[in-house]
């Protein structure tokens, strides 16, 4: 380690910091009291940049980190899932309800737009419901009652002999 | 203006809570002098008191992903390394740190011992610090099993077995260390609980009480403990300076060439994470930790109970150290007898620590061979060319 | 390997022997491919109460006690593969006739013939190949396992196996065995190379996996279509499919080389920082009053 790797000599404090000193005393004796308060605007710079340079990767740590591959696709087995039930999965960290419905498959993000609570598949009138505030979807994703601001937002879906594949 | 408003809150503060008698307390004392023999050795307390606090902040974060229980916590481990953003800094941080923690513990107590700052009137102090150790050390024992690779679950079965030595209530205290016969889930989660909750308060109160007194007392003098010791004005004017910012600023720097240190050892000798803890499967030669080395190799010399025993009149001499060294002289040179003591105790415990690395390895040294037993003694075991040099079996061969 | 000539039939013991030993002799450390890391240390210890060994390596007779040391500096000593193995016989007992017991399947010589089913037992995917090929059935045997890897001191294949001066040219052009060695490296070259990269990026802290995963897929693939076929065709259409693999893996080894270069840069900033300012507080403390 290397703690002479700055020289301690008199001439030009400003060397390392690279930031423009107020005025750098040349061959004469420097000015101490000017000096230090020159090094203490260098020594709060660095501060500075330093408690920035710890903070960024501190904050980028508790983003949600980025999904192992795959996660961003969902399987069901289709045996799993007879006509007239649903399912509700977490796709891309969303929940995400899957209906085996009279007319095919069908996926939503079972968000509901009114509040954030999550819909229900009710397989008597063939619609998704919303247990929080009574909103009514019908199997299109479009309101058919209650308060609610707008449809639920369809999720790529895909069917293949004995699987059923949310996202792509 | 800011430093109206300012005072305007400063005024505003201290009606309410007197803090103006709190501030002047802390500058007075901040600015107290230190005496002049302070060099360059009198900063490993701080450093070792800046690690505490990097291994707070880099714990509490890997806490954030962190699962302690036997089946998530590898896996959980794996997943900060290599999926959480900056999550290999973190972890290394914090292995690292531990390391260095520790390793900056023990010059720092080494370094108290050759001034003889334990000597009267600072018997406390050294008690105090004397638990610091202890619960530095219970850290390094507790946070090695947390990541549940297969070394530290196999360091930590041979590191409680030195428990079950203890005479009469041995197999007892292995039994409540393990929360049962073997190392399970069960020991994991108490392990977790002492690291992140017990032994941070525990040290939190015993360095409070440590920074406390040392602040109290002043710095220990190179003069016996038969010279009446000097007043804070006597010192200033045998030229001591002020503890701020002369000698902060002393640690300062240590502090930052440690980490910068520390920064190169991550970058370049990233310490790895291994194959899962699996119970069935023992790999050979396990041992713990280096700081646990010495006396986990003394203990191979000795019958068990011998050795637990004289290992622990060991430990308990080197805590009441201050009460039967009473000696009035502070300086190594001073002191021959105590000072060649401790540099036995020291290089004994290096020389231990190297035989119990090497011991259960192999290594080819001159053409020849050498297995070492778990004692550390070589054992010729055939003369092996080196690999890369193919034999030439052309000339003899089988013909 | 086109229209191999005439092959003598059946080649003397003292023949065999030389080749096995120039066999060994040229072997380059070029293609390390088997990446077994068992503890030696670990199998030391066993080979230390095997009796063969045990009583075998301090016998006059050099041709009883070499193998033992052959053995000790082959791959198959950190594979736990021992005498018994190949030999039979029982490596339980003391008693010389107890061991070397024909019922037990001793056996001292084994046939040249059946070599490569010994062999066969663990190495299954090249003696599948083997036995078809021009080397195998075809060409009586010969040569067979133990002619080119040597007996007891198998280390670990290399290139310089396919062509060992003045013996494969008792048969062979040379040209061929270029093509043929040439043929090998663009198909296992590349396989060594992420290998080393990996290592050498997992000491750096960076996960490699996916390298090593896919590595050894295209290892294994080599290994099952066409190590030991002997025929130059077959061997040129898997190594074109397994060059349509690898420019993804180095894909992938570069971008985990440059996640190492990014850590490394990052920590430099740190340090360079720190010692920038370590320096300008040494300054700071040299200016003050009485210093």
């Amino acid at each position: 380690m290397s703690s002479s790797q700055k020289p301690p000599g008199p001439a030009a404090p400003g060397e390392k910091s690279g930031k423009p000193p107020g005025k750098t005393p040349g061959k004469t004796r420097p000015d101490p009291v000017r000096r230090r308060r020159f090094l203490q605007r260098c020594l709060g710079a660095l501060g500075g940049i330093g408690s920035l340079m710890a903070v960024y990767p501190l904050i980028r740590y508790i983003e949600p980190p980025p999904e192992a591959e795959g996660a961003n696709r969902v399987e069901i087995d289709r045996a799993s899932l007879p006509p007239g039930t649903s399912r509700t999965v977490i796709y891309r960290g969303r929940p995400t309800i899957v209906v085996n419905t009279s007319e095919g498959y069908i996926a939503y993000n079972a968000v509901c737009p009114h509040l954030g609570c999550v819909v229900k598949w009710e397989g008597g009138t063939q619609s998704l419901i919303c247990p929080c505030h009574g909103g009514i979807f019908g199997t299109d994703g479009s309101v058919q009652g209650g308060p609610i601001p707008g449809p639920l937002t369809a999720v790529e879906l895909s069917v293949t002999d004995d699987k059923i594949i949310v996202g792509v | 203006m800011i430093r109206r408003l300012s005072n305007e809150v400063y005024n505003w503060l201290d009606d309410r809570t007197e803090i103006s008698v709190i501030i002047e307390f802390c500058h007075r004392q901040l600015t107290k002098p230190v005496p002049r023999h302070l060099n360059w050795l009198f900063s490993f307390g701080t450093v070792t008191l800046m690690f505490f606090l990097s291994q707070a902040v880099s714990g509490v974060f890997l806490m954030i992903y962190y699962e302690a229980s036997a089946d998530t916590a590898y896996e959980s481990v794996k997943y900060i390394m290599e999926q959480v953003r900056f999550g290999w800094l973190m972890r290394q941080v914090h292995t690292y740190g531990a390391n260095f923690m520790i390793a900056f513990l023990l010059l720092h107590s080494v370094r108290v011992f050759f001034y003889g700052g334990y000597k009267k009137p600072r018997e406390l102090t050294w008690l105090f610090g004397f638990g610091l150790l202890v619960v530095t050390l219970a850290f390094g024992f507790t946070g090695y099993l947390l990541p549940w690779d297969q070394l530290s679950y196999w360091g930590t079965t041979v590191g409680t077995e030195i428990a079950a030595a203890t005479p009469l209530i041995g197999e007892y205290l292995l039994i409540l260390m393990r929360g049962g016969e073997i190392i399970s889930d069960v020991t994991l989660t108490r392990f977790f609980v002492l690291h992140v909750v017990l032994l941070p308060w525990a040290f939190i109160a015993l360095v409070t009480v440590h920074l406390v007194l040392i602040r109290y007392k002043g710095i220990s003098p190179l003069e016996g403990t038969d010279v009446p010791e000097k007043t804070p004005e006597e010192l200033t004017k045998a030229g001591g300076k002020p503890f701020y910012p002369q000698h902060v600023m002393k640690e300062a720097i240590v502090v930052l060439l440690v980490l910068a240190s520390m920064i190169f050892m991550i970058i370049y000798y990233p310490l790895p994470l291994h194959e899962k803890a699996d119970p069935f499967n023992t790999p050979v030669g396990v041992k713990p930790e280096w700081y646990f080395l010495s006396s986990y190799q003394a203990l191979k010399y000795l019958p068990k109970t011998i050795g637990i025993i004289g290992s622990g009149l060991v430990v308990l001499a080197i805590l009441l150290l201050p009460f039967w060294d009473r000696t009035p002289a502070r300086t190594p040179a001073r002191r021959p007898l105590a000072t060649s003591l401790g540099i036995l105790f020291i290089v004994l415990n290096i020389a231990l620590a190297l035989l119990g690395k090497i011991s259960e390895t192999e290594m080819t040294f001159m053409g020849t061979r050498y297995h070492f037993d778990i004692y550390g003694w070589p054992h010729a075991i055939g003369t092996v060319e080196e690999p890369a040099v193919l034999p030439d079996m052309g000339g003899e061969g089988t013909e | 390997m086109s229209g191999p000539a005439a092959y003598p039939a059946r080649a003397s013991l003292q023949a065999r022997t030389a080749l096995q030993a120039r066999a060994a002799l040229f072997l380059l450390p070029l293609l390390i491919l088997s990446w077994n890391t068992t503890d030696s240390a670990e199998a030391q210890q066993s080979a230390a109460t095997n009796n063969c060994v045990s009583c075998h390596a301090g016998l006059d007779d050099e041709d009883m006690s070499l193998p033992v040391a052959e053995w000790q500096r082959s791959a198959h000593l950190p594979a736990d593969i021992y005498c018994q193995d190949c030999h039979g016989g029982n490596a339980a007992t003391m008693v010389e006739d107890e061991a070397h017991d024909v019922e037990m399947d001793f056996v001292g010589l084994p046939d040249p013939y059946v070599v490569h089913e010994l062999c066969g037992e663990c190495h299954q995917a090249q003696m599948t190949n083997y036995v078809p090929s021009p080397h195998g059935l075809e060409g009586d045997f010969w040569p067979n396992c133990v002619d080119c890897h040597s007996n007891h001191e198998i280390v670990q294949p290399q290139a310089s196996l396919i062509s060992i001066p003045d013996n494969c040219e008792d048969c062979h052009e040379q040209a061929i065995m270029d093509d043929y060695i040439a043929l090998t490296d663009r198909g296992l070259e590349p396989i060594v190379e992420f290998r080393q990269a990996a290592e050498e990026i997992r000491s750096a802290g960076v996960p490699v996996d996916l390298i090593l995963t896919q590595a050894t897929l295209a290892r294994d693939a080599y290994v099952e279509r066409a190590s030991h076929v002997f025929v130059l065709e077959k061997m040129v259409a898997v190594v074109d499919s397994l060059e349509q693999v690898y420019p993804s893996i180095r894909k992938e080894v570069e971008t985990a080389r440059t996640e190492v270069d990014t850590r490394r840069r990052f920590g430099w900033m740190f340090i360079g920082l720190f010692l920038v300012a370590a320096g300008v507080i040494w300054l700071y403390r040299r200016s003050l009053p009485g210093a």
